[in-house]
Formats: structure tokens, sequence, C-alpha cells
């Protein structure tokens, strides 16, 4: 037995010893590939021509047949093995499993789809602002909210600023002079003394900011109610106002905030209006949070003036956070979701929306599979549909950190809103009264 | 007397060779780099850097002592991140080690026991605050230099580390600022973060943004603030060859920047270095045929159909370049910058990153 082996191994040792020839000058080098195809090509040539001295040429032919049906058959098999797999997948795909459910039949959930179709029939370009806003706040309300009512807030507002202005002799076609009427009205007691009318500034409410306890803090109505607005009712008021009176203004963000922006006559100069510290800031002010990163600027989520197709993005995207508020993640958010990144495929609370429905997702879709940490890896295979679910969710998070995007702690936020120098502030006011011509009040 | 005419002429002739010599090895260099970029030989930014200096230092460089720097230099962060222990502890906390094994080869005094018992202090780089920019001598910007006295730039030193990283097999990105060098690493946690070499911090980017210095257009535009690619990298080889060739030969004739520009800008279209050098070089190509043809710059150039539109396109790579948000920042103003890192340290520094230390 041992003799065997060994004649094996010295065999094969042979083997390799073959192949490997010295050339002259001491280098190792195997046998030209050439060689070997020749060797093949004839060991093929004696095979076929070997049995046809032995058997019948019809015989030959049927083997061959028969071999050719068996492999055909071997992988017409593999082909339904393959389709059986890729039919599991589609099943498994409209399978209830890997479908959230449903919130539409609990109470007032038809609202947010009728506001969501509303939404989307409005012209991406020139759609009105006071209706888009109206429409998200009033589906929390479940339509009980009176749009004439407001309506007619929003044109007294107007008529209000416009006398305003009159009165104050500014040019009524500068945007400059209207945004600075506007900056009045939300920051200093505003005065028409011939009709006695009487306007305080609007306050920053410190608390709930984010309406994270109470989602109707961040709503327009709320600001008018109590006087009192946030990051977010405050700009879109002032966005209202400003289609109303005909100025030129954009929304903007900064992490977890918005602003406003506006040019000068000539579009030469950027101004940023603050209406949460009530000053006039510059770009600066917001890089200082420390929270915005060279990607976040390069791919354009911060500090970039909002176009109007991006606005009304962002207005689906307020419907849809108002939506998860009340009723929590199911498919139809993903279906909002998906049609503003549509319109603006760079909107940052858009993204992290769809980020977070993928989290549920998976985890629900997880539990429903019985997939734990423990058995994750065995289980896991079974189920193509719930990798892909995964990929999607971590595609997601990779999608947001290239966009720049980095979280800020609420106690940051605060000391950043804060950190404003208010004296300063006071200068640049003066130097724009200044500018528009007025005798400035001491 | 006709032994020393013949001496002269002698010297005169050797000269004539060096530099001839010194000629070829900067096209051979910049070959060389444009075979990197095509990707038809391995990209190594330690090799491009050696003959963009190496080309300079008329073929002298000692590459043997490099290689033995940067071998001793890499072993001892081998051996760091052997010992290194570090909080943080995600998937990539690898990467993330040598990371920190690399910032201390560069920042750190770190004791060193000798196989014979004897205690050694490995004493780190430090950052040369005289003749930042080269102006006195242009090996001051060589990784050489820093190797050889211990004394770097914003250069050099990021020029080393990555280089080191390199060595190590992770992979670490030059960033820019405006006359500045830094290095961008990623890790799970965080995203991207930064290291800063000249003053050995980590700075959040308002440091670079909110410090004033740079418009906001300028890192829109990615001009600053980029993580860039090895093919970028070395496309900035290109150019630091190019500005070495304009200081070795001051009176050329201007093709060698502006081929070397051409090249850059295929490979990083928005490399401001690269525009800069190659609307200067444009500029001076244009100077001097004004010189021939006219004299002097008069109406009459401007009539001229071929000079009228030569100098359009001057200006208007020039108007690019301001539109994409470039300003000259003075050296003054630079130091100013970089020393706000360390007076305002606890405004900029990215604590997170200092944390997992």
């Amino acid at each position: 037995m041992n003799k065997i082996t060994f004649l094996l191994i010295f065999g094969t040792l042979q083997c390799l010893v073959a192949q490997v020839k010295i050339s002259p000058d001491g280098i190792l080098r195997t046998s030209q590939t050439h060689t070997f195809q020749r060797m093949g090509y004839q060991n093929v040539l004696s095979n076929v021509n070997y049995p046809s001295q032995n058997y019948d040429v019809t015989q030959r032919q049927n083997e061959v047949i028969i071999a050719e049906v068996r492999i055909r058959q071997k992988q017409e098999e593999k082909y339904r093995k393959r389709l059986q797999i890729l039919l599991d997948e589609a099943v498994n795909e409209f399978s209830p499993i890997y479908y959230l459910p449903s919130n539409i039949s609990k109470q007032g959930a038809s609202y947010y789809q009728k506001a969501f179709q509303n939404l989307k029939q409005m012209s991406n370009n020139s759609f009105s602002v006071r209706e888009a806003v109206f429409t998200v706040e009033n589906a929390f309300y479940e339509n009980e909210e009176d749009y004439l009512e407001f309506e007619k807030v929003v044109k007294q507002t107007g008529d209000f600023l416009r006398q305003k202005m009159t009165e104050l002799g500014y040019d009524s076609n500068s945007n400059l002079a209207k945004n600075f009427t506007l900056f009045q009205f939300f920051t200093d007691t505003l005065e028409i003394k011939s009709k006695n009318l009487k306007h305080l500034p609007l306050e920053y409410d410190f608390e709930d900011f984010w309406g994270r306890d109470d989602h109707s803090k961040i709503f327009v109505k709320k600001l008018l109610s109590t006087g009192k607005g946030q990051c977010h009712s405050l700009p879109l008021f002032y966005m209202i106002l400003a289609e109303e009176i005909d100025a030129d203004v954009y929304l903007t963000f900064s992490p977890n905030h918005s602003y406003i922006k506006f040019q000068d006559n000539h579009k030469k100069k950027w101004y940023n209006v603050e209406l949460t510290n009530q000053t006039l800031t510059t770009d600066a002010f917001v890089l200082q949070s420390g929270y915005v990163k060279a990607e976040a600027i390069q791919q354009g989520i911060y500090i970039n003036p909002l176009t109007k197709s991006q606005l009304k993005a962002n207005m689906i995207v307020d419907l849809a956070s108002g939506y998860i508020y009340k009723y929590g993640y199911d498919e139809f958010v993903s279906e909002m979701i998906h049609e503003a990144l549509q319109i603006d495929p760079k909107s940052i609370t858009g993204h992290l929306i769809k980020s977070n429905y993928n989290n549920y997702k998976v985890k629900y879709v997880f539990n429903k599979l019985g997939i734990t940490k423990n058995n994750f890896e065995n289980e896991i295979k079974k189920h193509p549909a719930a990798i892909e679910l995964l990929k999607k969710m971590i595609n997601q998070h990779k999608t947001i950190a290239a966009l720049g995007y980095q979280e800020m702690p609420e106690e940051a936020y605060q000391k950043w809103l804060t950190s404003i120098d208010k004296q300063g502030n006071k200068q640049q006011q003066k130097q724009l009264k200044l500018k528009l011509n007025t005798p400035i009040k001491q | 007397m006709k032994q020393t005419l013949i001496l002269i002429i002698a010297l005169f002739l050797s000269m004539n060779v060096l530099s001839q010599d010194r000629k070829q090895l900067y096209n051979d260099a910049l070959e060389e780099l444009h075979c990197m970029l095509k990707g038809s030989c391995k990209i190594s930014f330690k090799k491009a850097v050696m003959q963009v200096e190496n080309a300079y230092l008329y073929g002298t460089l000692d590459t043997i002592a490099f290689n033995q720097d940067i071998k001793i230099l890499s072993s001892l962060a081998k051996t760091l991140v052997k010992s290194k222990f570090l909080k943080y502890k995600e998937r990539d906390s690898i990467k993330i080690k040598k990371y920190a094994a690399l910032f201390s080869v560069l920042n750190d005094t770190i004791p060193i026991i000798l196989s014979d018992g004897e205690d050694y202090n490995y004493v780190p780089y430090r950052y040369d605050f005289e003749d930042i920019w080269g102006v006195k001598s242009w090996k001051n910007m060589f990784v050489s230099k820093l190797l050889e006295t211990g004394k770097g730039n914003c250069h050099s030193l990021p020029y080393l580390y990555k280089i080191l990283a390199e060595e190590l097999g992770v992979d670490a990105y030059l960033a820019l600022a405006p006359n500045h060098v830094y290095i961008k690493h990623q890790n799970i946690k965080d995203g991207w973060y930064n290291t800063e070499l000249t003053s050995g911090i980590f700075p959040i980017d308002a440091w670079l943004m909110a410090s004033g210095y740079i418009h906001l257009d300028a890192i829109r535009n990615k001009l600053y603030m980029e993580a860039l690619d090895d093919k970028q990298s070395i496309a900035m080889c290109v150019i630091d060859l190019a500005e070495g060739y304009n200081r070795a030969f001051p009176a050329n004739n201007e093709e060698f920047a502006l081929k070397a520009s051409e090249i850059a800008l295929e490979y990083y279209p928005h490399y401001i270095n690269a525009r800069i050098l190659r609307a200067e070089t444009k500029k001076k190509i244009f100077e001097r045929n004004v010189d021939d043809k006219f004299g002097e710059f008069t109406k009459e150039v401007y009539k001229d159909e071929l000079f009228k539109n030569m100098f359009l396109e001057i200006q208007n790579e020039y108007a690019m370049i301001h539109h994409s948000g470039y300003r000259r920042m003075p050296e003054e103003m630079y130091l100013n910058w970089l020393t706000s890192l360390k007076e305002e340290r606890k405004k900029y520094e990215n604590k997170k990153i200092t944390n997992h230390n």
C-alpha cells in the first residue's frame, strides 16, 4: 500500500518536473501554452476517430442526440429553478409582510390623501405659497379650517404693509424696501397713525421649538393665533406675506433651521433674514454653528436659496411629517416622500424621512419574519426581498452621509441661535434705512 | 589669459550641459506623472513626489535615504498601531487606528525603548514658520527637506502623511484651502473629518468656512475643502513640477508650464492652482508676443484680431477664476488664519475625533 502511494506521489512529482523546464538563462519557465493546446487538439481527434471503427453511424448519432437532450433537460431544470426563485421573490414582494399596515382608515387620515393630491396638482413653478401652507396645516386639523378667513388675514396684513410703505415714502417697486418693511413688521412695533392701526412684533417661542411634543407648534396658524412662532412658522409666514406684496424672497435651510434670503434691487447682494432672533445675518453666522460640513455646501443642501419647485417639494415633506406625527409610518409616507424627492432630489429633510421610513420598515419586516440578531445570518438568506430591504436602508444612510448631513443636538442649536451679536446688527439696519433714503428715528 | 578664457568657456559649456540635463529630468518627470494619470503606470504618490523633487535637485535626490526614512517612519507607525488603544469601536476601527498612529508619528513625542535597553525620545516634525511659501528657497516646500531637517510646512507635512498612509495601505485624502493643504478622512461614525498637521489638531469645517477668509462660492465650486482622490493628488504634483520648473528656469518659453497645466486640468478640471498657472502662463506668452511685435502695449494691439482674441481669452480665464470664488490671500493674513487654530482651539476643535484617541 505504502509503495503505491509512493509511486503515485513520485509519478505526480515527475509530471510537475516535466512541466517546468529550466531555460538556458537559468530562469524557471513553464511549458509554453501553445504546446498544450496542440496536445489537447490531438486528444479530441483521437477520441472521435477511435469509436468510429467499432460502432454503427446511426447508433452514434442517437447517442449524440440523447446526450444533447440530457444537457437540455439539465438546463431547463436550472432555468425552472431560477424562475421559481424569481417568482418566490415577486410573490414575497407583494405579500403583506413586506408592506407596512396602512393607517388610511384611521380617523382623519384620508384628509392627508386629499391634501397630497391637491399639492401634487399645484404647478411646480407658480403655486401659491399661502394655499400650499394652508393645505398642509388644514389636513392636520381635518379640514376644519376656513381658507377664506386665512386669506382675509393675509390680505389685510398686505394692505397694512402697503400703507406703511406709502406712509414712509418707500418706492413701491423696490424689493429691498418691501423686504425691509416686512422685516420691520416681524421685528418692530409698526403703526399707521392716520388709521390708528398698530402691530406688535412677532416673538420667538422657546418652548418645544421643534414641535416634538405638539406638532401644531410649528404651524403658521399657531403663530397667527398666539403671536409667537419658531424657525418654521416665522419664515413661512414671511413667504406668504412676501407673495401678497409681490416681494422676491427665498426660503433657505441650515441644520435643523430655516430662514429667509432676498436680493437687493440690482440682484447683486444677498441678505439673510433671521426671524427667530430678529436680525439680519451673514452666511458666516450659519457656518459658525459648526454643524455645516463642506460636503453639505458642495451638494447644496444648506445655505442655497430654494427654487419655487424645491419649495413645493418641501411643502410635501411638511405634509408627510404631519402625517407621521399623527399616524406613524406606512406606505403612504413613502409615496409622499418619493414625490418630494422626484421634484427635489437633494431635499435633506426628505432624505431623512425616507431613511427613518426604511429603518422602521426593516425593523417591522424582520420582526414579522422572525429575524433576530442571533439567527440573522441563517435566516436572512431565505428571504431575498428582506436582503433587498436591508440594502436599501444602508444605501439611504450612505446617501445622507454623502450629502454632508450631520445631526445637530438641541442644546447646540439653542446656543447657536442666541449667539448673535445684536449690536452689530442694529448698525446694519441703520445702514439699510440710509439706503432707503428715509430719516432715521432716534 | 588664454587659460582663464578656456576655463570660462568650459564652465559655460558644462553649465549649459547641466541645464540641458535638468530640462531632460523635468520632461521625464512630467512624462512619468502623465503616465500615472493616464493609468498606464501604477499610481504612487511617493514616486510622484520624488520625481518632482529630484528634477529640481538636478537628479541628486538621495533616493536611498528618502526611501529609508519613509520605511523607518512607516514601521514606527506600524508598531504604534499594535500598541495603540483606541476608544473608537466601529467596524473600521483598524483603519482609524492607522490614522491615529500616523498622526502620532507626525505630531507626538514618542518614548521608545531601544533594544539595548536605552530610552530614546522620538521627536516629531515641526512647522517651519520661515519662508512658508518657498519664496527664498523652493526646496523649503520639499518632503526631502522635511525629512532632513525635521521641519516642514503645509505642503510637505500633508504630503509626507499621504506617502506614509500609502505605505500603510490606508487612504488619506489631500484637501485644499487657500495656499494650504490638509488631510481629510472618513469614518463610519463621524463621516468626513479633518486632520490639520501644521498645528496638530482636528479642526471642524467651520474653521475654514466661518473664518471669513474663504468665499462661499469657492466651497460651493469645490475649489477648496474637497477630498481629493489619487489622480487629483498626482495632478497636484504636476503643478508642483511646473512651478519648480519656472523657478529653475526663470526665463523659459512657457511651453512646459502650459503643457503641465493642460495635463493637470484634464484630470482635475477645477484645480485652482492649475487654472491660475495656465492663466499666468498665457499672460506671459501674450506679453512676450506684444513686446516682440509692438514693443509696448498700445491701442494698436487691440486692433490686431489675433492679439485681441488672445487678450479676451486670458481675460475670460481670470474672470472665471474670480467667479468661482478665488481670492488671493496675502501671507500675513494666511499666518493669522493658521494661528487662529491654536488661539481659538476650543472653538474649532472637533471634539468627537479628539476623544477617540
